[in-house]
């Protein structure tokens, strides 16, 4: 165990860390404004690993194939998104908050199944694009350039959405949903596609996450379920509706798998769901939850 | 006070003795299972299934808690069972209690900290916990066999008294045992929800702040209602350990939660019978369309999506809604859940 | 004195809803709380009863300190309290609601093996209540379908059920018609006789026909308290109220 091999792992671990903090990102955008807990989320982030898998390999072997799938697949899956809010999460926002946490749950029981009927159970992959394949020299060690392509990515991505949401007239409008959904549509807003588009948002994160882990991690039939969960726990952690809780809980589990996987390999699931309870015990609304 | 007799009737409902026509029904029903079904396992899990869902709908149809963490009461319930079963050679209604005892102190646990939340997070944190108890499972292969689960555990017969022993081993046999035992639990689970503990159950899920403002600790309730669902669950996992004589992995995986989740919501939450009815049905469903279709899962979530969106007093709803179509003027107070 | 608070005070952020407010509450009074929009009467009510925390101050019932009681211990207590939005079992009978809140303070609230009808009590003394209250038409009715003024009615109903020695009530006519307003005065003036009732209210005629005393409140503070002749000829309640006259 070398300080060289600790940096690595760590380095691992904000990679993971940023897959995390983009699911979880998107999954607090639509929770913070929308009220809803997407259980779908998680088949959204396999929905556009699929999907990247599916435009890569249509636009075949080029080195401009990763980044075109890499755009596809977020905005599809954010289509599909919006679809769904219009067709069916927008009849339940004034039920009880159990009956939207089911309806989603259902999507995502169908989705799982739909992904597996299309693609089969097998894992899919595509090729790491040529200009990120490689590793960088960074002192001690080397360390893989798409990883650090990734962690640069989701930094650049947080900025901006929180920038969007902060700084514009669009993110105000978003943020005043929030608090009072009626004025807002008395000032003449159509809160229904307001709505839509930060659904669609939020889920084309999710989408983005699942595009940008293929080349790293594939594809598989159970990484819906998997992810789903480690959001879970990402944001209770990080607090719920928080969208810098939503990066440090990601953070924070990303580094925790890795690192675990050094000293106890078996441990790394139960030390997380641990470091969860110790979040609730402790600090109820998250590390940085407000609500 | 005298002629409000009936207007207490009507605001109320009636009292019933432990068992009435209901309870004669629902037993007489489920008697026929066995016979009615071309399988010959299947009616037992249904019963014990059925028992879950009911379990699980303490919390949601009554208490108004969405748990998705009962995996981790029915396999605590399933796995304490198989290591008793194989280590030592116990009465199995010991063993059964045994086993939902130790659910139930697991619920306790789950319940206290979970509880500290409302809404989303409660549901997360069940979730979540769940999840902790699956992995736990998954790596302590010295004790519960990890993916591989428990397995050959022999079924013992039932003795009832010194010299008599009521043999369990085959289908029919094993069947009266599990739907003896599902009566009488769901006997207990009835009075437990007619009781003035029940009803105040129902008003936590009504209107907790109110239950607040009138003297409730809704606290010490919500987590009374976690562990009586998580002992009958817990017995349930017992049931289902001595039914297979194995234990599967699958028994504390969220899988078996969701299960729970989609009987009730199917079957109805608002009533008692519902969740047993939605097992019924999902497991019947399941068994027909998985030996047609490999994907049968999409029929079973579109189903599930469709309830939620337009019938979320599930089939037991439907069937009300029927009746009271049909026999109009006649309506007793047994609406009211 | 029933109710005292000294120096209660409520922070949200930076934000001082509620100002070193110092109320006594004579032992079998009507005391009304009145005030602009805004000015913390539904904080102090929620402080009273636990709802909220309290940020310095004391609250004391019945010489009794109970500062940082939670919301059912203050209702075991001896207060009761009825809400300016309704909280109602919407689903379940009248009756049921009733007796659901007299349940709390009896025997075998914890009880799982009798059936709930057959504890007589708790259904008695609901139906009494409804009796009182003239809701007894309605006991079967789902509160969710009552209109809204016999809504208003139950909310005090509810807050009966715990037989108080103190009467919170937050806007009982609020959106009542001038018919059910006239009836809950009434009711209001009879609960006085054997209770102590302090009251939140928009509505100046009942505010100062049914009240021994009147304490007004404006941005969290008090800026009068008194009997209504009194408080009808201040000044400085008239400036809060932007000016206006309130003669009635």
């Amino acid at each position: 165990m070398n300080a060289g091999l600790i940096l690595v792992q760590l380095l691992n671990g904000i990679t993971l860390g940023a897959i995390y903090v983009l699911v979880a990102v998107g999954l607090t955008i639509v929770f913070g404004m929308l009220n809803i807990i997407n259980f779908a989320h998680g088949s959204l982030y396999a929905l556009g690993a699929y999907l990247a898998f599916m435009a890569a390999t249509v636009i075949g072997e080029s080195s401009g194939s990763f980044w075109a799938a890499a755009v596809v697949a977020p905005v599809l899956t954010g289509i599909f998104g919006a679809i769904i809010e219009i067709t069916l999460l927008r009849r339940m926002y004034h039920e009880l908050h159990e009956y939207q946490i089911l309806l989603t749950f259902g999507i995502a029981i169908v989705l799982q199944e739909i992904i597996i009927l299309i693609w089969g159970t097998y894992g899919k992959s595509i090729p790491m694009p040529s200009q990120l394949d490689g590793v960088i020299h960074l002192g001690l060690f080397t360390f893989p350039t798409y990883r650090i392509f990734l962690i640069l990515f989701t930094a650049v991505t947080c900025l901006g959405l929180w920038l969007m949401i902060e700084k514009t007239k669009y993110g105000s409008i978003i943020r005043a949903g929030t608090e009072n959904r009626n004025m807002v549509s008395c000032l003449g807003i159509d809160i229904n596609k307001v709505f839509t588009v930060i659904f669609a948002l939020g889920v084309g994160m999710a989408g983005l996450a699942g595009a940008l882990s293929l080349p790293m991690r594939g594809a598989q039939s159970a990484m819906g379920d998997s992810i789903m969960l480690l959001c879970f726990v990402t944001i209770t952690i990080g607090g719920l509706g928080s969208f810098t809780g939503a990066i440090l809980g990601g953070l924070i589990v990303g580094i925790v798998e890795s690192m675990m996987a050094l000293v106890w390999p078996q441990g790394g699931m139960i030390s997380i769901f641990a470091a969860m309870a110790l979040v609730i015990l402790v600090k109820p609304t998250g590390l940085m939850g407000l609500k | 006070m005298n002629g409000s007799k009936f207007l207490i009737r009507d605001a109320l409902g009636r009292k019933t003795g432990l068992v009435d026509r209901h309870i004669l029904i629902v037993s007489g029903l489920s008697l026929l299972l066995y016979f009615i079904l071309p399988f010959r396992t299947l009616p037992t899990e249904i019963l014990v299934f059925a028992l879950g869902a009911v379990s699980f709908n303490i919390l949601l149809g009554y208490t108004g808690l969405l748990s998705f963490g009962q995996g981790a009461f029915f396999g605590s319930g399933a796995y304490t069972a198989g290591l008793l079963l194989i280590h030592f050679h116990w009465h199995p209604l010991l063993i059964l209690l045994l086993s939902a005892f130790l659910a139930a102190s697991i619920a306790a646990v789950i319940g206290f900290l979970s509880i500290r939340q409302v809404g989303i997070y409660f549901v997360m944190l069940t979730l979540a916990f769940n999840q902790l108890v699956y992995f736990i499972v998954y790596q302590w292969k010295s004790l519960t066999g990890g993916d591989d689960g428990l397995l050959n555990i022999a079924r013992p017969d039932l003795s009832v008294l010194p010299g008599l022993t009521v043999p369990l081993q085959t289908n029919f046999q094993f069947f009266i045992f599990v739907w003896a035992i599902f009566i009488v639990v769901l006997v207990v689970i009835r009075r437990i929800t007619d009781s003035p503990f029940g009803r105040i159950l129902v008003a936590i899920r009504e209107n907790p702040d109110r239950g607040r403002a009138v003297g409730y600790n809704i606290f010490h309730y919500k987590l009374l209602a976690f562990i009586i669902s998580g002992f009958f669950t817990g017995l349930a996992g017992g049931l289902y350990t001595l039914f297979l004589k194995m234990v599967p992995i699958t028994t504390v995986d969220i899988i078996t939660s969701s299960d729970f989740v989609i009987m009730s919501l199917v079957g109805g939450t608002r009533s008692l019978y519902g969740p047993i009815l939605g097992a019924a049905i999902i497991k019947i469903a399941s068994e027909f369309l998985s030996q047609i279709w490999s994907r049968w899962m999409i029929v079973l979530g579109l189903i599930f999506v469709s309830f939620v969106l337009f019938m979320r007093g599930g089939l037991w709803g439907l069937l009300l809604n029927l009746r009271k179509k049909l026999f109009a003027p006649k309506m007793e107070g047994e609406g009211r859940s | 004195m029933i109710l005292i608070t000294k120096d209660l005070t409520k922070h949200f952020g930076g934000l001082e809803a509620v100002s070193k407010v110092n109320l006594n509450v004579e032992d079998g009074t009507i005391h009304s709380i009145i005030g602009p929009n805004g000015a913390g009467k539904t904080t102090l009510f929620n402080m009273l009863t636990g709802e909220i925390p309290v940020t310095t101050g004391q609250i004391y019932f019945q010489d009794k300190e109970t500062t940082r009681l939670k919301p059912y211990q203050i209702a075991r207590a001896g207060i009761g309290r009825s809400f300016q939005q309704n909280r109602l079992f919407k689903g379940l009978s009248v009756l049921e609601n009733v007796r659901l809140a007299v349940n709390a303070r009896c025997r075998g609230r914890f009880n799982t093996f009798k059936h709930f009808l057959s504890f007589s009590q708790p259904i008695e003394e609901a139906c009494a209540i409804l009796e009182e209250l003239q809701l007894m038409g309605v006991a079967a009715r789902n509160a969710g379908e009552l209109s809204h003024g016999l809504q208003r009615t139950l909310e005090v109903a509810m807050a009966l059920a715990a037989r108080p020695a103190l009467l919170l009530l937050d806007e009982p006519t609020s959106g009542m018609s001038p018919d059910e307003t006239v009836k809950m005065i009434r009711l209001l003036k009879r609960l006085g006789k054997r209770l102590t009732l302090v009251i939140i209210e928009h509505n100046m005629n009942l505010v100062m026909s049914i009240s021994s005393t009147i304490t007004v409140l404006h941005q969290g503070l008090v800026i009068a308290s008194g009997p209504p002749e009194e408080i009808k000829k201040n000044p400085k309640v008239h400036q809060a109220y932007l000016g206006g006259n309130l003669s009635c």
